[in-house]
């Protein structure tokens, strides 16, 4: 059975705005699920169509077995959620704001106990946990709102940008937490991200969405070998012409274009077919003046699918964020 | 349902109490309108013989009448307008506590303002819990905070010097007092609550608490008989709960009888406070959304 199923799903709102149009996908159990698009794509809708925050306009929603609309309950005692605005209670303690979202989700006070233990030492914040979360760092309070979100021992977990605004440590201290999560506990992962490392490196399979349309569900590495593999780009002192037939008769070369006077040579397995190329060049007493390789990677399928850079629309998300930041510490 | 509303009063209460300096300034204004207002406006002050000269010319039988009725008159007034409060402040506690009560309930909303500002009603929403409990738990939390306000400042108006002077009275009278203040607070929480449930700016709910907090004070018998109003505010008064609750209030403390009036004005709050009720759990229902 499928830990996560869409069919068909709309949301209109005001009955005018199309945020999501049509949406379908499934994610299997046991399985981290990467969802990417650009900002207004449909992820932030979407994920609040999963978790019952909002309802339909359209379509079948099914959440570890449940459907959002008929047993709204029983998907949310199944989820466990790490949103992407902080929800924790500045005013109250670090093991208070814990316990009580355990006594939420009905779990019997000795088990949370011991829960919270265990979670504490995973994350490593046991020091702090009796300190008002108003103290607390940013990656600190990150830490704790994604054990607050395991408390009850979720079937799936949803992470809604969960490293935005995190330095660079921080941010791969969380992956290793979730991969172990995902591995030992054969947690279901439904996260969104900017940020094509974490894609690449927590996820079996992504999910790309634009202008509330899924434009591509795969393993991420599917989805690069799609783009037909990495690109060289040599530029040389002489005339392309003479050698680009003969270029193309090379193994692994399997496109070759002139952009701004540089030869961008498609190919598979880069790193293999540079040293050949090369070879090759220099034998027709040619000078390489300059190489360079691009690896295929998930930037790439994303500005495939959406026409837009992941980078892009991660430092715009960035500075939304830091504005919220401010926002909020002038209004204490 | 009624463990999570406890769980989450437990949270509201539990942010309340550890910042004791919050308590206490939420009791300067009804202590100032005790100390202040209710020791100066004094009733049988009004008229009296020093503000008058009997002239000397008129026959001894009546000047000696005419300054025995000044020196009654002040009385006269408490006990035919003011209930026979053997003071003013005694008349006006009652009133002031009802008062406190609207007050406090009219910003009860603003948690859950500051909870949606701050993401955590958007946990509360996912998790499995009935959505009336996040209501009720704002409710509930406003009422024994109110409750706990309203005792200490019954307190201090037994504590000052000229202060409040109670009849005797049995338990019956203390439960049936703090029902009535219970009901009053919940009535008015459910609708400040309810108002507040979609707002998205503290700043609407000032402009709101603060556009009803006078005009429900003064159309009402809080400070002052509503016998004295004219007939179209007194039409107003008879419709605020306000009235009902001073009114059933100040009768306890200056009879210590449980009169007709006062299961008259018990039932108006038993109305009053169980159509809010209904009418909130049924706009948490439906009401209460991302």
């Amino acid at each position: 059975m499928d830990a996560i199923s869409v069919e068909n799903l709309s949301k209109i709102f005001n009955k005018k705005i199309v945020a999501l149009d049509d949406v379908n996908f499934k994610v299997k159990n046991g399985e981290v699920f990467g969802f990417l698009g650009p900002n207004g794509a449909g992820k932030t809708t979407t994920i609040k169509v999963l978790t019952t925050l909002l309802r339909p306009t359209k379509g079948k929603v099914n959440v570890a077995g449940f459907d959002v609309i008929k047993e709204p309950d029983a998907v949310r005692s199944s989820i466990g959620i790490v949103p992407q605005s902080l929800t924790l209670d500045d005013d109250l303690k670090g093991i208070t704001n814990l316990l009580l979202s355990a006594k939420l989700y009905h779990v019997p006070d000795k088990l949370a106990k011991e829960r919270a233990e265990q979670l504490l030492d995973m994350v490593n914040l046991k020091d702090a946990i009796d300190r008002k979360v108003e103290t607390y760092s940013g990656g600190m309070r990150k830490r704790l709102e994604l054990i607050v979100g395991l408390i009850h021992e979720p079937k799936i977990l949803f992470l809604d940008e969960p490293t935005l605004g995190l330095d660079i440590q921080t941010r791969s201290v969380i992956w290793k937490y979730l991969k172990n999560l995902n591995k030992e506990k054969k947690l279901t992962i439904f996260i969104t991200t900017h940020y094509l490392e974490e894609a690449d490196y927590l996820c079996d399979r992504i999910g790309i969405i634009d202008k509330g349309k899924i434009m591509v569900v795969d393993s991420p590495s599917r989805l690069k070998d799609e783009l037909g593999g990495d690109i060289i780009n040599i530029k040389i002192n002489g005339e392309y012409s003479e050698i680009i037939e003969s270029l193309k008769q090379l193994n692994h070369v399997k496109k070759i274009d002139i952009v701004n006077q540089n030869l961008r040579i498609k190919v598979e397995k880069g790193e293999n077919a540079l040293p050949s190329i090369l070879e090759f060049i220099n034998s027709k007493g040619i000078v390489v003046t300059s190489v360079s390789l691009a690896k295929a990677s998930l930037d790439q399928v994303f500005l495939k699918y959406t026409g837009k850079s992941l980078r892009d629309a991660e430092s715009d998300k960035a500075d939304r964020f830091k504005m919220y930041f401010t926002r909020r510490s002038r209004t204490r | 349902m009624i463990t999570e509303t406890w769980v989450l009063t437990k949270r509201e209460l539990e942010k309340w109490y550890k910042v004791p300096a919050l308590i206490f300034a939420a009791l300067i204004q009804p202590i100032v309108w005790i100390t202040f207002f209710g020791n100066s406006f004094n009733p049988t002050k009004l008229i009296s013989l020093d503000n008058f000269v009997i002239p000397a010319n008129i026959p001894p039988e009546l000047s000696e009448a005419l300054s025995e009725f000044f020196a009654s008159a002040g009385n006269l007034i408490l006990e035919q307008s003011f209930q026979g409060a053997p003071n003013y402040l005694t008349y006006l506690t009652g009133g002031v506590l009802s008062t406190l009560i609207l007050f406090s309930s009219a910003f009860s909303g603003g948690s859950i303002i500051w909870d949606r500002r701050f993401g955590f009603l958007d946990k509360l929403l996912v998790a499995p819990i009935p959505r009336s409990s996040i209501y009720f738990a704002k409710v509930l939390s406003t009422v024994i905070k109110a409750l706990i306000q309203c005792s200490l400042v019954f307190l201090i108006a037994i504590v000052i010097p000229t202060g409040l002077i109670l009849a005797e009275f049995n338990l019956t009278v203390i439960l049936v007092l703090f029902l009535s203040l219970f009901m009053l607070a919940a009535g008015f929480s459910c609708l400040f609550v309810a108002i507040s449930l979609r707002m998205k700016k503290w700043e609407t709910l000032i402009a709101i608490a603060n556009l009803v907090n006078l005009p429900l004070l003064f159309a009402s018998g809080a400070l002052f008989p509503i016998a004295f109003m004219p007939n179209w505010l007194q039409t107003i008064a008879r419709l605020n709960p306000i009235t009902y609750s001073a009114d059933l209030t100040r009768t306890l403390f200056i009879t210590g009888e449980i009169t007709s009036n006062v299961i008259f004005d018990f039932q108006v709050l038993t109305a009053f406070s169980v159509t809010l009720i209904i009418l909130g759990s049924f706009v948490a229902r439906y009401g209460l959304v991302e």
